[in-house]
């Protein structure tokens, strides 16, 4: 089932979550909504499901137009943030609700059903465990019934809003796989909610990075790791510091220093230079390099980072390969080796960019 | 679906088994000396000998004073039969009233956005803090023969003051908040996922009430039901101003043992005094019961 999201907007009494937004899935495909809190993909999600009405825009299931189909007829499986198990059910009664629910003519004989959950116990590792309660379960067992009750009903659509939220970092990482198991096995479309970048980019086919309720970018893990569409993109994936520039016939400025951008600009523009900590290349050579002093280092996990001060209050990461040693005080030489530069009215720029020399009239 | 082999193996811990819930030990910081801490308790305990034990003794010795017969008597005189029917009559029609009602405020006021809804969370309390009397003689006001309601119903030959309607009219005004109470706490707590969840799944609204909401809600259902139940048997202001008093008609208990007291006849006003007491001592140990063992679902509603 491939869903086509069109101009959707939602207004709530004081806050517009979403100023429409469009957003095509594939049929099977496994998407990421990715964003701070406040960005507008629970939300999302939500009018995707059916919860939350939507004040603009449709919702395409395939060519249905679905904005006005009820939730309980739309046939989605959703896992909420907080699982949301029945607390009062064991975990058979939990995963078997759906099917009992129906209607008499649609619903399914009790062995059916019963043999249907078992099916699913097994199917999501917790076989033997029917007769259980939530409040018995682990966090990431839990986890899995609310996947297996949403399977129930066998849902056109799965839909998943921070799924590993509430776990702890070994058991998301094992989930993280395991989902990516579920999705390939069952060959749902899928769309799932997190604000981890790292799940995002590990476990979708492709990512929507949203901000404010507006799509920054759609793309692969790749397009959006290395080819971010917007400072937003950049500085919410990854780590990246962004240098105010002045740019003038293919030279940054900085301060009172500049460096060739290696690609021809002319003319005359400012714009904001992204470069990512490891993308900094150490220099010697004179008048092509920008260079700064090491005012602070620091571990972040695997890295180690050296902060670098070009000039008063303009400084930013590098990354320290293994080897190097600095010392506070040092003086560094280095030049961007890959970058963006993301100018004042919503152009791009990036050292891929070659053929004819581009304008840069500001 | 059968294929399991791509299924990393999670190395799941046995899940514990967890203890039932039970509430916490309250914290035991004493700051006092044995001294201050012994005469706090006694001042207590006295207080409560005093003001609620003593008089529940006064009611038994007193309804049993002219001996065992003279108790079971007092029953036998049709004006305290029709009394203990009255009252049951009338709290069996305005606790159901009265459940529907709360059920349904709560259930509005926690699961839908609206306007004016801290008007209706206020006028929810209302009861609570307009004397009774006053809320009888509104009754009269309204549909009293004086009323502009009053020729129309007598033209009908429809009677709600002086008669049984005016009285479960009163009674659900005086014990409306109690149900209400219990559950918004409870609710708002709860929030909207699990039935959000159902709701996914496919069922309906019906289905979502009775195999979901409810059993979520169903102790603090059960322990407003027992306040306004017992609100409702005991009330007399309200009941008294717009009933009339008219013996083995509109008396209910309460207001008989104030006509039996009033004609001195006090034996057979202390024993439809200890019936009322039974209920409410019967009401105390349901509520304690109740509490003990559904403590963590009640918390909630902790706020009486």
């Amino acid at each position: 089932m491939d869903i086509r999201v069109r101009h959707l907007a939602k207004e709530f009494k004081t806050f517009r979550a979403l100023h429409g937004v469009d957003v095509d899935i594939a049929s099977g495909e496994l998407l990421a909504l990715l964003g701070p809190s406040g960005s507008g993909k629970t939300t999302l999600l939500r009018v995707i499901a059916g919860l939350e009405e939507p004040t603009g825009g449709q919702v395409f299931f395939g060519d249905v137009d679905a904005t006005s189909i009820p939730v309980r007829e739309r046939g989605v499986g959703f896992v909420f943030q907080n699982y949301a198990l029945f607390k009062h059910m064991t975990v058979a009664r939990n995963i078997a609700f759906g099917l009992e629910a129906r209607p008499r003519d649609r619903r399914p004989s009790s062995t059916a059903i019963a043999a249907r959950v078992e099916e699913l116990l097994d199917f999501v590792q917790l076989s033997g465990l029917g007769g259980r309660y939530p409040a018995q379960l682990s966090g990431g067992q839990r986890q899995r019934v609310a996947l297996a009750r949403a399977l129930a009903v066998e849902p056109k659509v799965l839909l998943l809003d921070e799924p590993f939220g509430a776990l702890d970092a070994k058991v998301r990482k094992e989930l993280r796989k395991w989902l990516r198991i579920i999705h390939d096995k069952t060959g749902l479309t899928t769309i799932f909610v997190t604000h981890d970048q790292d799940e995002a980019l590990e476990l979708a086919d492709r990512i929507v990075v949203l901000n404010k309720g507006l799509v920054e970018q759609i793309g692969s893990a790749d397009d959006i790791y290395d080819r971010p569409a917007s400072p937003f993109v950049y500085d919410f994936i990854g780590d990246a510091v962004g240098l105010d520039v002045a740019v003038q016939d293919g030279r940054a400025y900085v301060g009172n220093q500049s460096v060739p951008l290696g690609i021809l600009l002319h003319g005359y523009g400012t714009g904001r230079l992204y470069v990512r900590p490891h993308h900094w290349q150490f220099s010697d050579a004179e008048g092509a390099r920008l260079v700064g002093t090491v005012v602070s280092q620091r571990r972040s996990g695997s890295e180690r980072r050296a902060e670098v001060e070009l000039a008063p209050g303009v400084s930013f990461e590098i990354s320290v390969m293994p080897g190097q040693e600095f010392t506070t005080g040092d003086r560094l030489g280095m030049r961007p080796q890959r970058w963006r530069l993301f100018t004042g009215d919503g152009r791009v720029f990036d050292p891929t960019v070659t053929g004819e020399p581009l304008d840069y009239e500001i | 679906m059968a294929d399991d082999a791509l299924i990393p193996d999670l190395h799941l811990p046995e899940p514990r088994r967890l203890p039932p819930p039970r509430s916490p030990a309250a914290p035991t910081v004493v700051s006092e000396g044995p001294l201050a801490r012994a005469a706090i308790m006694t001042v207590a305990f006295l207080f409560l000998a005093l003001f609620l034990v003593l008089p529940l003794i006064t009611i038994f010795a007193e309804a049993f004073s002219k001996g065992v017969g003279a108790f079971f008597n007092t029953f036998s005189d049709s004006d305290a039969l029709a009394a203990v029917k009255t009252t049951f009559l009338v709290t069996a029609i305005a606790v159901p009233a009265n459940i529907v009602f709360g059920i349904a405020a709560a259930w509005a006021v926690t699961k839908f956005q609206f306007p004016l809804k801290s008007v209706l969370l206020t006028l929810i309390d209302l009861p609570f803090s307009v004397s009774p009397v006053v809320a009888g003689l509104v009754y009269i006001i309204l549909f009293g023969a004086q009323s502009s309601l009053g020729p129309w119903l007598a033209a009908h030959g429809i009677q709600i003051i002086f008669a049984l309607p005016g009285m479960v009219l009163v009674t659900i005004f005086v014990s409306v908040p109690f149900v209400a109470r219990e559950l918004i706490p409870l609710m708002q707590e709860q929030g909207t996922a699990e039935e959000e969840a159902a709701l996914t799944l496919g069922a309906s609204g019906f289905t979502i009430f009775r195999r979901v909401t409810l059993p979520n809600i169903k102790w603090g259902l059960l322990y407003g039901v027992l306040l306004c139940n017992a609100r409702a048997m005991g009330e007399f202001g309200a009941v008294s101003v717009v009933s009339g008093k008219i013996r083995g008609e509109t008396a209910t208990m309460p207001l008989q043992i104030d006509i039996y007291y009033n004609e001195y006849a006090s034996v057979a006003a202390f024993s439809i005094a200890v019936l009322l007491a039974l209920s409410a001592l019967l009401t105390l140990a349901i509520k304690a019961v109740l509490e003990w063992r559904f403590a963590n679902e009640l918390a909630a509603g902790r706020r009486h």
